[in-house]
């Protein structure tokens, strides 16, 4: 759909036509959904996030002024509302020290025992967790997304080279969380 | 087979490991320029350590692709366009009760904002030492600061940027109270409303608002007895 298109669909749902929220919400509900899931890791807190951002995004959309294109916006809008989660979840939860150590320990790999694909997904999912906010959202949005750097940067308003710079440094240090399963793919 | 820069005839300078390394998940992307290209090619030809860390890259990328997200099915699409309705209805039904504040309140309670504001930037910026406080003065300027942020925040429409819960004066106290520069949280949003750049506002306030320090009910506590004196008569001043 082209920018023109867009417009006239966003015409359309602000005079109220129902159809439009239709086209609207299918043409970017998924995207925005995997966004947000990327970075949160779970299905429940995605769907809220699905849920507020498109309520956001409708209630302020007669003030929108078409500078970025809708998804644009749409993506920029889950992916604070996603940093700001996790912040919070971050400001509520403080591991003790056992559970520090502990997972300090799996994401070493203890001794004695084996690898596997099962070991693989959580640890993926927690080596993904480990990175900073933002750093999670531009990895989730180039590797999982597969969007562009010139798009990740419109997104999150800063410079291509910045975001690029940033996807390469998350996947380093992805790199140091997940090197023993390298030969286990 | 020959590379584009030897079928074109242009001799490479030898790139350095660091800037290889630098270049390489760009490499595996196929991101880069056919020129650069050939030249990390080459280099890992020649670079046994930076040919190990390029297949380590590679592998990573591989392990990462073993992630696995759940797709939900059309169901929950078909609720989800459901939530999102009935969320729009709420909302619109809550616009319509009756705004607890009067608006023909709102000018001198944006003035009021704005001497806030003004007031956040200035004792920002100078380091106060914590000072015996007026309890009742403390707590009237409190009354008086809530009442014009509520106004400002009706007005801008970003009392519902977070979800929290509470009254939207409330949200927008909470909102300022995690921000860690309330002053130009509240800046940005006197100059987004100036402006009528409303569409990315919450945006901002939202990433002013992530990284959490210091409380606004805790910088009017850091005030001294004279600083509050000036903001009180400042702000029965410009509210009589």
């Amino acid at each position: 759909m082209d920018a023109t298109q867009e417009q006239e669909l966003i015409r359309k749902f602000l005079e109220g036509e129902q159809w439009a929220f239709d086209r609207l919400m299918n043409q970017h509900q998924k995207k925005v959904y995997r966004i947000a899931l990327g970075m949160l890791g779970d299905h429940d807190e995605a769907a809220d996030v699905v849920q507020e951002v498109f309520i956001r995004a409708f209630r302020s959309l007669k003030d929108f002024k078409f500078q970025s294109r809708f998804g644009t916006w749409l993506h920029r809008i889950a992916v604070n509302y996603s940093i700001s989660r996790i912040r919070r979840r971050k400001a509520r939860t403080h591991l003790s020290l056992s559970e520090v150590s502990h997972r300090l320990t799996s994401s070493l790999g203890r001794p004695g025992k084996e690898l596997s694909l099962k070991d693989l997904g959580a640890e993926i999912e927690e080596a993904v967790a480990s990175l900073p906010p933002k750093q999670r959202a531009i990895f989730v949005m180039h590797y999982q997304e597969e969007l562009p750097h010139k798009e990740i940067a419109r997104i999150m308003g800063r410079s291509e080279g910045a975001i690029k710079s940033s996807y390469c440094q998350a996947v380093k240090k992805l790199r140091k969380r997940l090197i023993l399963y390298e030969n286990l793919s | 087979m020959k590379t584009s820069a030897e079928k074109t005839g242009r001799h490479h300078r030898r790139m350095s490991c660091r800037r290889v390394r630098a270049a390489l998940v760009d490499y595996l992307e196929g991101q880069l320029s056919a020129d650069e290209q050939d030249q990390v090619s080459a280099h890992l030809q020649s670079c046994k350590r930076c040919a190990a860390e390029r297949m380590a890259l590679k592998k990573t990328l591989q392990v990462l692709s073993c992630r696995e997200l759940p797709e939900p099915d059309e169901r929950f699409w078909m609720d989800m366009k459901q939530r999102v309705r009935e969320g729009l209805k709420e909302e619109q039904m809550t616009r319509r009760q009756p705004s607890p504040v009067p608006a023909r309140t709102w000018i001198p309670a944006a003035a009021v904002a704005a001497a806030v504001v003004f007031l956040f930037l200035w004792w920002t910026r100078l380091p106060v030492p914590p000072a015996p406080v007026s309890g009742q003065m403390l707590s009237r300027l409190e009354q008086e600061g809530r009442q014009s942020l509520m106004t400002l925040g009706q007005d801008l429409d970003i009392t519902e940027s977070l979800p929290m819960p509470g009254s939207p004066g409330d949200s927008l106290i909470s909102l300022l109270a995690a921000a860690s520069r309330p002053s130009e949280t509240l800046e940005q949003a006197i100059i987004g409303n100036r402006m009528k750049q409303q569409p990315d506002l919450w945006g901002a306030v939202i990433e002013e608002e992530i990284s959490s320090r210091q409380p606004v009910d805790m910088l009017l506590k850091q005030l001294s007895e004279a600083q509050l004196r000036t903001l009180s008569a400042r702000l029965s001043r410009l509210a009589g």
